[in-house]
């Protein structure tokens, strides 16, 4: 009786466990949808609704209520079911969703990667192939996007010959040539030092920085040179190593297993800067820095926000030269420090080296994806298209025309000098919720015209204004343009390379080995740990190289680049 | 006589090194906390150059200004709060009613029970089946998917079993049988009220977790309005976070430089008062209960 009492506690507790059995709900049967032409609004006869899952950041509070989706709407007599997920947890989300097999019509925002794209398109065909709207006919706002990213179509395209998504088109001018170097400039002036244009001049200036007390205060507190290894472009290497030779090395512990592990192209074949002799001189030097307390030595541990600190916390300016993508990196923006640091070209090395790192400006994949069980695909992506227009874009990203934005009045001139294209009526932030745009643009296109047409104000180099931070996307232009785009060596980067689901399943951990081998093994040599001048340890480490399978990983890489770009 | 004063000058020294001892690692934990508390309450720029030491510099109220201006903090609150209380609820009478069978030695097959238990301890089937089980059973976008799917912890039910086989004797139950008592009737009249330790200290373990829940939140809820704390205070870092990127509005980037550092301390003074508030009173409770049948004997 007892017992029987018992057993009936606990299986009562257990059976609600074992019922899984519901079915899904039934998918709606396919609609007949009623299209107006190709080219005109509104997109379908009567109203339709689609749903998309969305990727929500924080600074929109509601894609179903907000405002440029009402707009939209109203355009395209396409209604959005916008499901929301935190754009943090996007990633399992969108493998969730893809496994319980109850998908809505599109993924918008989710950055869907090529591995995603061979994994569920190519693989379980869950993702409609795209090839038939990439076409002047049904899309014709993208394809002129395009226009000016060449080789964008066939950079979307995955190695099925398909191409599963639509992109975001973003051209960060300043980002293409981002590893910067800064100095304090009232130090030189106070020194009566130029601007240094070669490895000796730089390494005299550094210790002129560190012996002539330039702040004044009778103290040897001076930092000559000071980076941080997570950040932004923080890195000292970035821009130091190439004046020995290319070299887009990256020793951020964040940094991808494939790109920024020095890997360049050497006639056509794909090599690499890290068994050179000449990468060896440029570690050679660093570690001479260091050794001399010319690199702040907490440069290979601290990360971006301690770099601050370290310019900002003393009494008097105390660091010469900071690495950084841009002074914000590492001064408080509009701060006194801020306004005095000035960016230098590469500098010369012993052998004429002198070169900049490419950043390529590839189109952002995965931006919007199409389930392939979807009655609705022709409607998504006219919706889509327009968002690739100018306003498309712009109403996406800044807001309404005539509160957020303008065309620009005749005779004003954007960032780059030439005739501007439209105005910011306010400024672009993401730092507080609203609900009258999109802020992200998932689908658009920020191109470089976009970017550049920027009316600003026109100030001269002299006006004290010019380094403000009003005026920062004046001078990040300008920097780029006039000291880092001369000597950029667009033909020495490797282009993004795809790998098959084989290639990848097969070598994905052999290239994540070797690219934390030679990250460690540079910040080893660069602080001394591993002594760079002694020709056993180089030796070593190249031999180290090889036993990592690095003739592997370019055979690799070459094949994925021939079957590319040949 | 001479022996005796001898002891007591002992006494003393070794109480006064014990009470050296126990300040020192009274600062080295207090400091921290009031450090915390401290840059929270500082302006940003000031925690930047690295001048709060120990008590706020520059008092400002911007970073707890930044965080309770957000529209989903008070739902974020209250959904937080019904999680916890409704949660430990839930989880505690489960726990009870799981681990009260176990402890009986005559019921039959509770050796099985206990592995088939363990083994969920140790093996599970992972995300994407927890998924779909909570979507096909209907719990998915509900508080229920929150509360249910890890209502009951393994290494709570053993020890609420290990207490229960301790310290609710087999004579007691004899003498409530006799009477005619069932079951339920001594599981509820006799087990419970004896068993306040146990219970509160299930109750601070469950609370803690519910309140701290964050991925199941995250993977289960659709609907805004049904998010934790902890999820929006997220959001409220990532939207302070000071992104590399260019063209954001002067004034908001420079606002999030400073805030990037001190509102972090303030989330953390935000999400952790609830907790500090309850544990004083759960505390007295807490030694004793997991220390029970640790002594075997």
């Amino acid at each position: 009786m007892r017992k029987t009492a018992l057993i009936v506690l606990v299986v009562a507790l257990l059976v609600p466990a074992t019922l899984l059995a519901q079915g899904t709900k039934a998918a709606p049967a396919a609609a007949k949808v009623e299209y107006t032409p190709l080219g005109t609004y509104p997109i379908v006869k009567s109203p339709i609704t689609v749903d998309i899952m969305v990727a929500q950041p924080p600074c929109v509070e509601d894609y179903n209520t907000n405002r440029f989706t009402k707009y939209m709407e109203e355009m395209t007599g396409v209604k959005v079911n916008f499901i929301m997920v935190p754009e943090q947890a996007a990633t399992e989300k969108l493998a969730l969703v893809l496994a319980s097999g109850d998908y809505p019509d599109a993924f918008l925002g989710f950055g869907i990667s090529f591995d995603q794209e061979t994994n569920y398109g190519t693989q379980e065909g869950l993702f409609l192939p795209l090839n038939k709207y990439y076409s002047q006919e049904w899309m014709p706002n993208l394809m002129k996007a395009f226009e000016e990213f060449p080789g964008g179509v066939g950079y979307m395209t995955n190695i099925d010959g398909n191409i599963y998504s639509l992109p975001r088109l973003e051209g960060c001018y300043h980002c293409s040539n981002q590893a910067k170097l800064f100095v304090y400039q009232p130090f030189l002036d106070k020194l009566g030092l130029k601007t240094p244009t070669t490895i000796d001049e730089f390494y005299t200036v550094l210790k002129a920085i560190k012996t002539q007390d330039p702040n004044g205060n009778g103290k040897a507190d001076e930092i000559p040179l000071a980076g941080s290894i997570i950040g932004w472009s923080d890195h000292v290497e970035r821009f130091l190593l190439n004046s020995f030779i290319y070299c887009d090395l990256d020793t951020d512990i964040n940094a991808g297993a494939v790109s920024d592990v020095g890997f360049l192209m050497n006639n056509g074949k794909v090599d690499t800067a890290v068994n050179k002799a000449a990468f060896r001189e440029g570690l050679a030097f660093i570690n001479k820095l260091y050794r001399e307390g010319l690199l702040y030595n907490g440069s290979f541990t601290q990360d971006s926000s301690q770099l601050t600190q370290l310019v900002e916390s003393s009494a008097q300016p105390t660091v010469g030269f900071v690495a950084g993508g841009w002074r914000g990196q590492f001064s408080t923006i509009g701060g006194d420090r801020f306004n005095n640091y000035r960016a230098i070209a590469p500098l010369k090395g012993p052998k004429g080296e002198q070169n900049s790192v490419v950043f390529f400006q590839n189109p952002g994949i995965g931006r919007v994806v199409v389930s392939s069980k979807s009655p609705y695909a022709d409607a998504i992506m006219r919706y889509f298209d327009f968002m690739y227009s100018l306003e498309g874009t712009l109403l996406q990203r800044n807001g309404f025309e005539g509160e957020a934005w303008a065309w620009a009045d005749a005779g004003t001139v954007g960032l780059d000098g030439k005739p501007a294209i439209w105005k910011a009526l306010t400024q672009w932030n993401d730092k507080d919720p609203q609900n009258d745009t999109w802020i992200q643009v998932y689908a658009g296109a920020p191109t470089p015209t976009m970017k550049n047409g920027l009316a600003v104000e026109d100030i001269s180099r002299s006006d004290a204004r010019y380094y403000l931070p009003d005026n920062n996307e004046k001078v990040l232009y300008d920097e780029t343009a006039e000291l880092y785009k001369p000597y950029e060596r667009t033909d020495l980067e490797v282009p993004t390379l795809k790998f098959t689901a084989d290639e990848s399943e097969k070598y994905s951990t052999v290239q994540r080995e070797l690219a934390n081998y030679i990250r460690q093994s540079a910040v080893k040599f660069m602080v001394g740990s591993m002594d760079v001048n002694d020709d056993k340890v180089w030796n070593d480490y190249v031999a180290g190289l090889d036993k990592l399978q690095l003739p592997t990983v370019l055979k690799l890489m070459q094949t994925a680049y021939d079957r590319q770009y040949k | 006589m001479h022996y005796k004063q001898k002891e007591l000058w002992e006494d003393r020294l070794f109480n006064l090194l014990i009470n050296i001892f126990l300040t020192i690692s009274l600062l080295i934990v207090l400091y921290p906390l009031i450090y915390i508390v401290s840059c929270s309450f500082s302006n940003p720029q000031a925690v930047i150059a690295k001048k709060v030491w120990l008590f706020p510099v520059q008092f400002d109220l911007i970073s707890y200004k930044a965080v309770f201006t957000n529209k989903q903090i008070v739902s974020g609150y209250m959904n937080s709060l019904y999680y916890m209380v409704v949660g430990t609820v839930v989880s505690v009478l489960l726990t009870v009613l799981l681990a009260y069978p176990l402890s009986r030695k005559e019921f039959y097959g509770r050796h099985l029970v206990t592995k088939l238990i363990l083994f969920t301890m140790l093996f599970s089937g992972g995300t994407i089946p927890l998924y779909l089980v909570v979507r096909n059973l209907g719990l998915y976008d509900s508080r229920w998917s929150i509360i249910l799917p890890n209502a009951i912890t393994v290494w709570n039910v053993i020890i609420t079993r290990t207490f229960f086989q301790e310290n609710i004797s087999d004579e007691l139950y004899e003498a409530a049988t006799i009477d005619g008592c069932s079951d339920i009737r001594f599981l509820f009249s006799f087990v419970f009220p004896l068993s306040g330790a146990i219970i509160a200290v299930l109750g601070l373990f469950y609370a803690v977790g519910q309140w701290n829940k964050y991925f199941d939140a995250l993977l289960y809820l659709q609907n805004q309005a049904l998010y934790p704390l902890q999820i929006v205070l997220r959001n409220i870092l990532i939207i302070n976070r000071n992104t590399p990127s260019m063209t954001v509005d002067v004034e908001a980037a420079i606002r999030a430089q400073g805030l990037s550092e001190t509102i972090r301390y303030a989330v953390i003074v935000v999400a952790s008062v609830p907790l500090l508030l309850i544990y004083p009173f759960v505390q007295k409770f807490f030694v004793k209960g997991v220390m029970i049948g640790s002594v075997k004997g």
